[in-house]
């Protein structure tokens, strides 16, 4: 789907900036899923995420990934995304340098964590997240 | 080790060349999961910086690279500054195509927290 989007978006463009930056948002947003999945104490895990990119002008386009998460992680994504929303440019650029060099053994959730950081950047409007809980261990995240 | 590896849509076209001491790496990299082939990237350099003593180049062409495989290269840039702090000779060349701009940042932004010299130079990718 990465292959379809980049070959669309970059025929409409003289450069690809702009395709490089909406494919590498959907790209991380997409291999993101995984790690804020429900998997634990949930039941079946649903690591199938929903995503929709729209262009709303000429090299204007908002992307959204949606998907099921814990309850229990919720407060969690909130706070991070609502930091990453409010920092400029450069703040961005320091914390992702940060969490490249930040230590490697503590699993998949700080690629996580870095991919986040890179969609920040990456993107033109602070980003945004919505919750639809769904019972009271699940509920339905939105990015 | 000499090793050939043909790119994928997803993952980048290596080649590395023991006797030679050049790595060679172009298109994209972004994996599903773990990127095992930085894994093996990562240990090539590691080896033969380890085990000989000629210049060592790094030849880059990358397009676009997702978080993983961006901290991978960060783990060879590291391996490479050390080495270069030992007084190893190493070149980077970082090839970037003309309608890629953000292949030249990256690799600007790189090469800013390294001693190594980089060489950042237009080039039209090539499939």
């Amino acid at each position: 789907m990465g292959i379809a989007l980049m070959e669309h978006i970059q025929s409409t463009r003289q450069y690809m900036s702009w395709a490089m930056d909406v494919v590498s948002a959907f790209i991380e947003m997409r291999q993101n899923i995984p790690c804020y999945t429900a998997t634990q104490g949930c039941g079946k895990p649903e690591a199938t995420a929903k995503m929709v990119i729209a262009e709303l002008s000429q090299g204007s386009y908002v992307e959204a990934a949606g998907n099921v998460v814990e309850q229990a992680d919720v407060q969690l994504l909130f706070e991070r995304v609502a930091q990453l929303a409010a920092m400029n440019k450069s703040v961005l650029k320091t914390i992702y340098k940060q969490q490249l060099r930040s230590p490697r053994d503590e699993g998949q959730s700080l690629d996580a964590g870095l991919g986040l950081i890179e969609i920040a950047r990456k993107a033109t409007a602070p980003l945004e997240c919505s919750l639809d809980p769904l019972d009271a261990c699940r509920a339905f995240f939105t990015l | 080790m000499n090793l050939s590896l043909a790119g994928t849509p997803s993952t980048p076209a290596i080649q590395v060349s023991w006797d030679s001491g050049l790595l060679r790496m172009s298109g994209d990299s972004y994996p599903e999961n773990t990127c095992g082939l930085c894994s093996g990237v990562i240990a090539w350099v590691a080896n033969i910086l380890a085990e000989i003593s000629l210049p060592l180049g790094l030849e880059l062409h990358p397009n676009h690279l997702n978080a993983s495989s961006i901290r991978a290269m960060i783990d060879v840039f590291d391996r490479l500054q050390i080495a270069f702090d030992s007084g190893r000779e190493l070149s980077v060349v970082w090839l970037y195509d003309n309608r890629n701009p953000r292949s030249a940042e990256l690799g600007e932004e790189s090469s800013k927290d390294y001693k190594l010299s980089f060489t950042i130079t237009k080039a039209p990718f090539v499939e």
